[in-house]
């Protein structure tokens, strides 16, 4: 067994795409943009506070400052929060976004509320802050790659921007870990799982929201007596809070978890009307997920198609079987089978890039690639994906030819977090029953030589 | 720190290594509030004592009520109370109150009130604590157990020029 420190080592310095840290940049730099604009004018209000419900909390350790100044650093943290989005002098304004952005709201929670949603948004921003975050995807990565071509780290893959990442992520998994420790450590431990106490306090909320002139909501008054349902909620969200430390040691489970406290906090909303913003949008979570590949599943199959316009395509025999090799994979498929003909008709619709080749499980060039992958058993019912050293089947290669269309059809990746098994078993229920719901087509449309050419024959 | 990535020191991790931990430490450190007799919650390193109090059947609000010539109740919004959010008005208002400042309070509402057109039914403000069965409201019962008024203010509106 390796060392701990070891696996812990790797587990936090493994080599990662600058571009990833740099998508984290702009989408919570974004996000914070946003949000400051929309509450600009709650910011502005806050020096007119009574000076005597002031109690600092976090960096702010002086009383008050002056009403006038107030909006100034307001105005200067949202430029700053700018120039950290577009990744502009970061080495300088990645620090100094941060440390405003800490203080101000830090200023702001101390007239006697503390927000606990603004907690990890101000975390993430320091880490970003401070980390190499606008190597890749920023005005600094535009410039430097101006001036020497050769100092662009914007393809880079290293360990400096791998551990930014996991830091934002275990700040993520704390949070929610001593919000459940909070939960057992206080005076109902464990039987805050019965939801009598989760009941009570939405109950108590909605009172409280009602009293204060807002509307009654109608949801917390349809759901008040069923306490099954708030037992299943507590159970719920307690194992989602106590678990979250999971959540950093496998990527699928990362995923999963991540998207059930981002539904939590929708539930959240809908029966208690709080809204937790970081977390409502999902940008929280960012962290657990791939997001450079938002680039290559937005734009990044443009240019290739377009460097692929621009070159002269090579003269190719219609007949030539073109091997699956380089920047192609190759969809195995049953040439007999309505259903299979309808998904090649709309991937070749959707594959700009003309990354995909097809072969009939049928036909000869087909068997004799699949000969040469060992692959010759393949049952007609299953397409098969050959992706570079890779082979995917059913469900998986469904969804990985999903991932290189055009938008939005790669959003169809998501549903890999489903278990293989649950996926595979909806798969073979439609294969089975493909050949009755779709029948295959009477006649072959004559396909134009371009197209042709994908097919191995 | 080397300016390459790729070409990155072991003194690099180190230093990444002691940032992480300080920073996770530091999160995880406010998790002693917990076991303290009197918990002080912080920004942003809280130990997230949201949902964690125990409620009782019978909980303690603090509002502010509008009344009209004929004696109607009418539950004043937080925005005219104070600045801010609807739980950081509820939580300034029970300090003030505490304070012994409800009757500034008070006044302060009705003025707000008197340049209101859509509260120019209402004549008097009272800032009140008042106790509630928290089953009977949510089975529509919903007049209060018990109330004090902390203070109280007329609305005053100066005369159509």
């Amino acid at each position: 067994m390796r060392p701990l420190r070891e696996s812990f080592h790797d587990f936090w310095f493994t080599p990662a795409p600058a571009k990833r840290l740099g998508m984290l940049r702009i989408i919570l730099g974004a996000f914070i943009c946003l949000w400051m604009w929309s509450e600009l004018s709650d910011f502005i209000k806050v020096p007119y506070t009574d000076p005597r419900l002031f109690a600092p909390v976090g960096v702010v350790f002086h009383g008050p400052i002056a009403a006038d100044l107030f909006p100034w650093a307001v105005y200067a943290t949202f430029g700053l929060a700018i120039l950290f989005t577009l990744g502009l002098w970061h080495r300088v304004t990645g620090p100094l976004f941060a440390g405003m952005f800490l203080w101000l709201l830090c200023y702001r929670q101390s007239w006697s509320m503390i927000y606990h949603s603004d907690d990890v948004v101000v975390l993430h921003a320091i880490v970003l802050g401070v980390a190499r975050s606008a190597d890749a995807l920023s005005l600094d990565a535009y410039f430097r790659k101006r001036r020497s071509p050769a100092s662009n780290f914007s393809d880079q893959v290293s360990w400096q921007y791998n551990w930014p990442v996991k830091l934002m992520c275990s700040l993520v998994v704390c949070s929610y870990f001593l919000a459940a420790v909070a939960k057992l450590a206080g005076p109902l431990g464990l039987s805050w799982m019965t939801g009598e106490n989760l009941r009570a306090q939405m109950a108590v909320d909605g009172i409280r929201k009602e009293l204060l002139g807002k509307d009654p909501n109608p949801f917390a008054y349809a759901i008040y007596d069923k306490v099954l349902l708030f037992t299943v909620l507590s159970a719920g969200s307690l194992i989602t809070e106590l678990f979250a430390p999971l959540a950093l040691f496998n990527k699928r489970v990362g995923w999963l978890w991540s998207i059930n406290a981002f539904f939590m906090h929708w539930g959240i909303l809908a029966v208690m009307h709080i809204t937790f913003h970081y977390q409502l949008s999902g940008v929280m979570y960012m962290a657990f997920f791939p997001v450079e590949r938002i680039l290559d599943l937005w734009y990044g199959r443009a240019p290739e198609a377009k460097r692929r316009a621009r070159v002269p395509a090579p003269a190719v025999e219609v007949d030539r079987v073109p091997q699956p090799v380089g920047q192609h994979a190759t969809l195995y498929y049953d040439g007999e089978c309505g259903l299979c003909d309808r998904f090649v008709q709309f991937v070749l619709r959707r594959d700009h890039s003309e990354y995909f080749q097809f072969a009939t499980l049928q036909s000869e060039g087909g068997r004799r690639q699949l000969a040469t992958l060992d692959m010759s058993g393949t049952d007609l019912k299953t397409i098969m994906l050959v992706e570079g050293d890779e082979r995917y089947t059913r469900s998986t290669a469904a969804l990985r030819i999903c991932r290189r269309l055009a938008a939005p059809w790669p959003l169809l990746y998501g549903f890999m977090v489903i278990p293989k098994p649950l996926r595979d078993g909806v798969y073979s229920f439609v294969a089975a029953r493909r050949k009755r719901w779709f029948p295959p087509p009477a006649e072959c449309p004559v396909m134009p030589p371009e197209l042709r050419r994908r097919f191995l024959s | 720190m080397s300016l390459d990535p790729s070409t990155g020191t072991n003194r690099g991790q180190v230093l990444a290594l002691c940032f992480s931990y300080a920073l996770i430490g530091a999160v995880l450190w406010p998790i002693g509030q917990n076991w303290r007799a009197h918990p002080k919650d912080n920004f942003p390193l809280s130990y997230y004592p949201m949902f964690s109090a125990k409620r009782e059947a019978v909980e303690t609000f603090y509002y502010v009520v509008g009344l009209d010539a004929e004696g109607k109740r009418r539950y004043i919004p937080h925005t005219i109370i104070g600045d801010g959010g609807g739980n950081q008005v509820r939580r300034q208002l029970r300090k003030i109150v505490n304070a012994g400042r409800a009757p500034e309070l008070a006044q302060q509402v009705a003025e707000r009130l008197a340049r209101k057109r859509s509260y120019r039914k209402i004549v008097s403000v009272s800032v009140i604590r008042g106790q509630y069965s928290v089953d009977d409201f949510f089975h529509g019962k919903k007049d209060p157990i018990s109330e004090r008024v902390y203070g109280f203010a007329e609305v005053e509106r100066k005369a159509a020029s």
